[in-house]
């Protein structure tokens, strides 16, 4: 694809004005979800598309270390626990308000990912997976040891989303629409998702991206290229990290109580499941095996069983048949729509 | 436990240690046959053990008192001991169930590792990783989640006491086991042509392909084995506690913290580091924390890794460009 454009074609978000057209329907769509009706139904459909946001922000996170920068780590879960816990600690604790224990959250698992993030300096492929499939359950095992300040394995109530002095867990009227509290979080997660989903395409197309590739292509090859090796990686994990500490947190708050042991080895595989059926290192791909996967895990919500051996037997088949993800077959897809010839495999 | 001296409780958690610490040993093992010749690092190796147990566990809650009884009414085989048919049958049990390991190693390969167009580290990886979650479903929906003990042979040990020290009679058929393991490991690689050509392949894969070894054949075999150890592995450990679809997840995590303390390609290493994850951890347990063992493997692991990278056994492997 490089060497089609110029530098500054190929530096911007969208290329072209059908993909801008469909963007901005897609986003005109999103506002105008929640208002379309007030039934109880609604508000699940409401409560399933944070869900949705939620997994697309952990999606699009876990995708930069894992896709982006080739380090396999099975240990995201464990971000997502201390984010929650995290900006759980720092609004019942201190009384931090609601968008800085957010933030906080965030910027407290990025230093994290970034120590967590050093081993990785040395370890590759298998080594790594092993390394953090540990750190995810030692997370979990240390965050249920104390009783007083995480709630040990019991859990630990969440206290709800609010913003400006208000609290966002009853109604709101404005005028003749009423927003219920799944509504208002609805905006808020979807601001963030938004934020930060156009965040990280940006910075694959920036510098850092195309430093994270070249650390994934040949971290031999990059170093000798004088790219800094070690830097990229750590700030791979750490960026990663803030991802997961901003979804975590955003989840912790929407439900009403959490426990150590939903953060557990499940959890990291989805992701894995997500961005691999997605596409590893594609946003679009990112978003794709968010929306299969949070549907599926709600259809077959009854059927755990079945959730699992249809995961697992889609993300087996998608290595073997199409590598390249939902993401692949969509490029496909408008390539021949296009009638150009398709670069197969990035 | 009052009376108990130091040294008693000493030697009383370094045998525990040693037992447990020998299952974690045969898992790891499967680990490393698997990844030494086929790259390959098995995430859903704990899922296949715990499924051939389940196995074993239905031959021998169906089959086994019905098979027995059998032998009883026939003429020639009364007069046989009673102890002596029960372990005949087990032993058939046992065969059977290692066979079926063997196969569900061997068609695992077959069906979804070999089918894959020469994937990354990290497609092998997700390969093993969908495994494990579909099997875990398979194995929950077919078996059930909750926890069963092993029927009459396997289950209810006599335990003997040497001092004050109680030796449960499984742990010592634990370490018969391994150590016949070890022999019939090491007699197998050293002798029999199958053993060499899975050595040769380790060591260079296109050589050994052109020396006319069959590697395709040889990975299938290897993930036969480590599936059969795996069984081993899982049908002790269900022994030992229950037998439910999660038994053998703890031990699988520190299992591989053992094969990444020996060299995660080391056979010896495997089982030296089984037994020291096994015996280092049972006294962390004691005398630190219960709640942090799953935790101390993982600092395991990460110490090892951060000092030793390529492990204990293993000279340091410098990657080619």
């Amino acid at each position: 694809m490089i060497g089609e454009k110029d530098y500054f074609q190929e530096y911007r978000l969208l290329q072209d004005r059908p993909s801008r057209l469909l963007l901005s329907v897609l986003f005109i769509g999103l506002i105008l979800f929640p208002l379309i009706s007030r039934g109880d139904s609604h508000n699940y459909y409401v409560f399933v598309a944070n869900l949705l946001f939620i997994n697309i922000i952990t999606a699009v996170g876990y995708n930069i270390v894992v896709g982006n920068t080739g380090l396999i780590s099975l240990g995201h879960s464990g971000f997502l626990a201390i984010g929650a816990y995290a900006s759980i600690i720092l609004m019942t604790k201190i009384g931090a308000p609601f968008p800085i224990a957010i933030l906080s959250a965030g910027i407290i698992t990025a230093v994290l990912g970034f120590i967590v993030g050093l081993p990785a300096l040395k370890l590759e492929g298998p080594y790594l997976a092993i390394a953090t499939l540990g750190f995810g359950i030692a997370v979990e095992q240390v965050l249920g040891l104390s009783k007083s300040l995480t709630g040990g394995m019991d859990g630990i109530d969440t206290p709800p989303y609010s913003m400006f002095g208000h609290v966002m867990n009853t109604d709101v009227s404005l005028g003749p629409i009423v927003l219920s509290s799944e509504k208002q979080i609805y905006y808020v997660i979807l601001f963030v998702t938004v934020v930060l989903t156009f965040a990280a395409a940006r910075m694959m197309k920036s510098r850092v991206g195309r430093g994270f590739t070249a650390v994934r292509d040949s971290a031999v090859a990059a170093r000798s290229l004088g790219v800094n090796v070690t830097y990229f990686k750590s700030l791979a994990f750490a960026v990663s990290a803030f991802y997961m500490g901003v979804a975590g947190s955003l989840n912790a708050h929407m439900v009403n109580h959490i426990n150590p042991s939903q953060y557990g080895l499940m959890l990291s595989i989805t992701m894995v499941a997500m961005i691999v059926v997605g596409g590893l290192g594609s946003i679009t791909g990112s978003i794709l095996g968010a929306v299969l996967f949070t549907l599926l895990h709600q259809i077959l919500a009854a059927q755990d069983h079945l959730n699992a051996i249809i995961t697992g037997l889609v993300m087996v088949l998608i290595i073997i048949f199409e590598p390249r993800g939902l993401s692949g077959v969509w490029r496909t897809m408008r390539g021949f729509f296009k009638r150009k010839q398709v670069v197969r495999g990035d | 436990m009052n009376e108990w001296t130091a040294i008693d409780i000493i030697i009383y958690l370094f045998i525990q240690g040693m037992a447990i610490g020998s299952l974690y040993a045969m898992i790891a093992l499967g680990l490393v046959l698997i990844y030494r010749t086929s790259d390959v690092l098995n995430f859903s190796h704990d899922k296949m053990g715990m499924i051939s147990a389940f196995v074993a566990y239905l031959l021998m809650s169906d089959y086994m008192p019905r098979i027995i009884a059998w032998c009883r009414e026939v003429p020639v085989l009364s007069s046989v001991g009673d102890g002596l048919i029960t372990g005949l049958v087990l032993a058939a049990v046992l065969a059977l169930t290692f066979c079926f390991a063997f196969f569900f190693g061997v068609l695992t390969e077959f069906l979804f590792l070999s089918r894959a167009k020469n994937p990354s580290h990290i497609g092998y990886i997700v390969i093993t990783i969908g495994l494990w979650l579909a099997f875990d479903g398979a194995a929950s929906w077919i078996f059930g989640t909750e926890y069963l003990s092993m029927p009459a042979p396997l289950s209810d040990f006599p335990v003997y006491h040497v001092g004050k020290v109680p030796i449960s009679q499984l742990d010592l058929i634990i370490f018969a086991a391994t150590s016949v393991l070890i022999v019939v490991l090491f007699v197998f690689f050293q002798y029999s042509a199958v053993g060499i050509a899975m050595r040769a392949t380790f060591e260079n894969r296109t050589a050994a392909r052109l020396m006319g070894i069959r590697t395709r054949r040889i990975f299938s075999i290897t993930w036969g084995i480590g599936a059969v150890l795996g069984a081993m592995a899982g049908i002790l450990t269900a022994a030992r506690s229950d037998l439910s679809n999660t038994m053998l997840f703890a031990p699988f995590v520190k299992s591989f913290s053992a094969a990444v303390l020996g060299g995660l390609t080391s056979i010896p290493g495997a089982i030296v580091g089984g037994w020291i994850m096994g015996v280092c951890e049972n006294f962390f347990g004691w005398y630190i924390s219960m709640k942090l063992k799953t935790t101390f493997a993982f600092l395991v692991i990460l110490a090892v890794l951060l000092v030793r990278p390529s492990g204990l056994l293993v000279r340091h492997h410098q990657k080619k460009v």
